[in-house]
């Protein structure tokens, strides 16, 4: 059984995960996990904006993504009021605190126009093909749009967003729907301007155009001045003139174009979770990310889970990462360790000693070394492999010889400077890390 | 990072300077630069390890050993030792002199004013980053002295307290910029200032550090 609450948390009927509880589903048994600020934080008891799962594999990461994401297709789908069967006959039970959170008050609000829950899994980067336009027939006159617009109002309807393989071409022309019309617009007016145009008017209805598409705001600026803030470190930028894509890249100094299908894992990895995020940005979405990290460089992973909760300040994030550099982005309060205790059942690794109080928590990621953080959160015991072990074992000795030659007047002597060679030879290949 | 002179007193790669001083009296296009490609490369980097004592300009970690940029290895105003090592690379203090891309002749790439013999680590971080003039160590009235303070606990520079807000903030993002408080030099320039002090090893890396923990 699965409890799951949300809150209400301003006038506003929009909703966060307080808190999620499996009695017994999959490898959880009696397993509670609080999404909630503690005590002592200027927000306590409010839902947390961002969360963060870590743990050995076969933990239940993604076990607990993915039950979010079923629970929150029950509870739109089935609109039972308090219980409501989940997939395979599970049982998911909401607790329900809050007398006005019914479903009723769900479908009034809450379908309205807010999409619930957006989960970008591990299959993201399938999606490529997405970024390139189908090419239609005609497209040119502009009529191609019809069937489209049909298949977006039906989206409308669906509120939760998880990109698999039966449903993805409809979640990505939702989301490049503002750049098809934008791009509808610009060809119904180039089509315009050629039939019209004369070798008299010619010129006018140009600068008449040039003068209309620079006053018409174009929709991949936005989406551009966010993804630009990677893709500068890369050397490029978003073409927000290209309307053959829906996302194109160039070079910085203008010099090469580069589709889709040319660009790197990493970026398109970069590319693919920024559009639904962007496009669902002024919505309180509860967006799931697993494994964030995944074709990403270190220096990059540092700074992405700070990009995406930048993008929407509204939803709510949770993320399922492997990466410290990932961990390293959130507050003890913010992570939920999973382990396998001596039963092997599932156990969340409390931060805290005593109360659930800010002041009690003696593990704080965004203050640690990222080899620390491998030891201290990720199960890793060594500083490095048994020849780092034995090497600074050696140094020691060496260090313990200096200091001997010292008390017995051997300083700056030249035997002195022999054995500190030795030192600094070994020490060079320690990255010099011997001390702190 | 300590004050560099390179002034002709250090410099021996005659050949390399005479071409480069044409250029810029005829005012002629620079050739694209590519590292380690020109034919005056290492007369260069020999030169400026004269200038630099054969330590990193920005870090002061050791390049190269002194034995390679004796004056005895130079024939003819080129630099003549085939079996030279040394583990610098050659930086470009101001990237924006540099040749824009597929645009050859619009930098002066070859300048020596602008070069300088750096940490390979340094060097990757510092990419096309900007700089600022008045922290270029050969610049005539630059002394680390006027801009920086060593802090020994924790092996690292920074701004000197007493500068004028904005160039606190200049100073700060070079310290950055230049690599001078990379982890890896931290702790290296942390034990060798040890070595110094505790152990009387003579030093042949970190001057400036040690000069400014003499100074406490």
């Amino acid at each position: 059984m699965v409890q799951l609450s949300r809150s209400r948390i301003t006038t506003n009927f929009f909703m966060k995960i307080t808190n999620i509880h499996f009695d017994k589903y999959k490898q959880f048994e009696n397993l509670r996990l609080d999404f909630t600020y503690p005590e002592g934080h200027p927000k306590a008891g409010q839902p947390l904006d961002k969360v963060c799962f870590i743990g050995q594999n076969g933990t239940g990461k993604t076990t607990i993504l993915d039950a979010l994401s079923d629970w929150s297709k029950w509870f739109l789908y089935k609109k039972e009021k308090e219980v409501i069967r989940g997939l395979n006959n599970n049982r998911i039970h909401f607790t329900n605190e809050n007398k006005k959170w019914t479903a009723e008050w769900i479908e009034t609000d809450f379908i309205d126009k807010n999409p619930l829950l957006l989960y970008l899994n591990a299959d993201i980067l399938s999606n490529i093909l997405y970024l390139t336009k189908e090419k239609k027939e005609k497209q040119f006159v502009g009529t191609a749009q019809l069937d489209y617009d049909i298949k977006y109002a039906a989206f409308e309807q669906l509120e939760i967003i998880e990109i698999d393989n039966n449903t993805a071409k409809e979640q990505w022309q939702r989301f490049f729907a503002a750049f098809e019309n934008y791009d509808t617009k610009v060809l119904d007016k180039t089509k315009a301007l050629l039939q019209t145009a004369t070798t008299k008017n010619g010129e006018k209805l140009l600068q008449d155009f040039i003068a209309w598409k620079s006053n018409e705001e174009n929709p991949r600026q936005g989406l551009a001045e966010q993804l630009n803030v990677f893709l500068h470190r890369f050397g490029l930028e978003m073409d927000v003139d290209n309307t053959d894509f829906y996302i194109a890249l160039r070079t910085l100094n203008k010099s090469l174009e580069l589709t889709p299908n040319q660009l790197s894992t990493g970026i398109i990895q970069i590319i693919l979770t920024s559009v639904p995020i962007f496009t669902l940005r002024n919505n309180v979405s509860t967006i799931l990310i697993d494994e964030p990290e995944r074709s990403l460089y270190p220096d990059t992973q540092r700074d992405i889970v700070n990009y995406y909760t930048k993008i929407s300040r509204t939803s709510q994030f949770f993320f399922a990462t492997h990466s410290p550099i990932i961990a390293a982005a959130f507050d003890p309060w913010e992570i939920v360790e999973l382990y396998f205790d001596e039963n092997n059942t599932v156990q969340q690794h409390l931060y805290y000693e005593g109360e659930r109080h800010i002041t009690n928590y003696r593990i704080h990621p965004k203050y640690l070394r990222w080899d620390s953080i491998l030891i201290r959160m990720f199960g890793i015991d060594k500083e490095g492999n048994s020849e780092r072990d034995d090497a600074l074992v050696e140094l020691a000795k060496i260090k313990e010889r200096m200091d001997i030659l010292k008390e017995n007047n051997g300083k700056g002597t030249p035997e002195m400077q022999a054995i500190w060679q030795k030192f600094s030879d070994i020490a060079q290949k320690l990255d010099w890390r011997i001390t702190e | 990072m300590q004050k560099i002179d390179k002034t002709a007193l250090h410099r021996l790669s005659l050949d390399y300077k005479k071409w480069e001083e044409d250029l810029a009296a005829n005012h002629s296009p620079h050739p694209r630069y590519y590292s380690s490609n020109g034919s005056f490369y290492k007369d260069i980097v020999m030169d400026l390890f004269r200038c630099q004592n054969g330590l990193c300009a920005y870090t002061e970690v050791r390049l190269c050993a002194p034995d390679f940029y004796d004056a005895k290895n130079w024939a003819n105003g080129k630099y003549s030792n085939e079996t030279a090592k040394h583990k610098g690379e050659l930086d470009h203090y101001d990237p924006d002199l540099k040749s824009k891309p597929k645009k050859t002749g619009t930098g002066t790439d070859w300048q020596w004013d602008n070069f300088f013999m750096i940490d390979s680590s340094t060097n990757r971080d510092k990419k096309n980053k900007q700089v600022v003039d008045f922290l270029k160590p050969d610049t005539a009235d630059y002394s680390p002295e006027k801009y920086f303070e060593y802090n020994k606990t924790l092996g690292k520079f920074f701004a000197k307290r007493d500068l004028a807000p904005a160039t606190k903030a200049k100073v700060t993002e070079m310290l950055e910029t230049l690599g001078i408080n990379h982890p890896t030099i931290v702790h290296h320039r942390k034990s060798a200032v040890a070595a110094y002090f505790e152990y009387g090893v003579p030093y042949d890396e970190f001057p400036t550090a040690i000069a400014f923990f003499a100074k406490k």
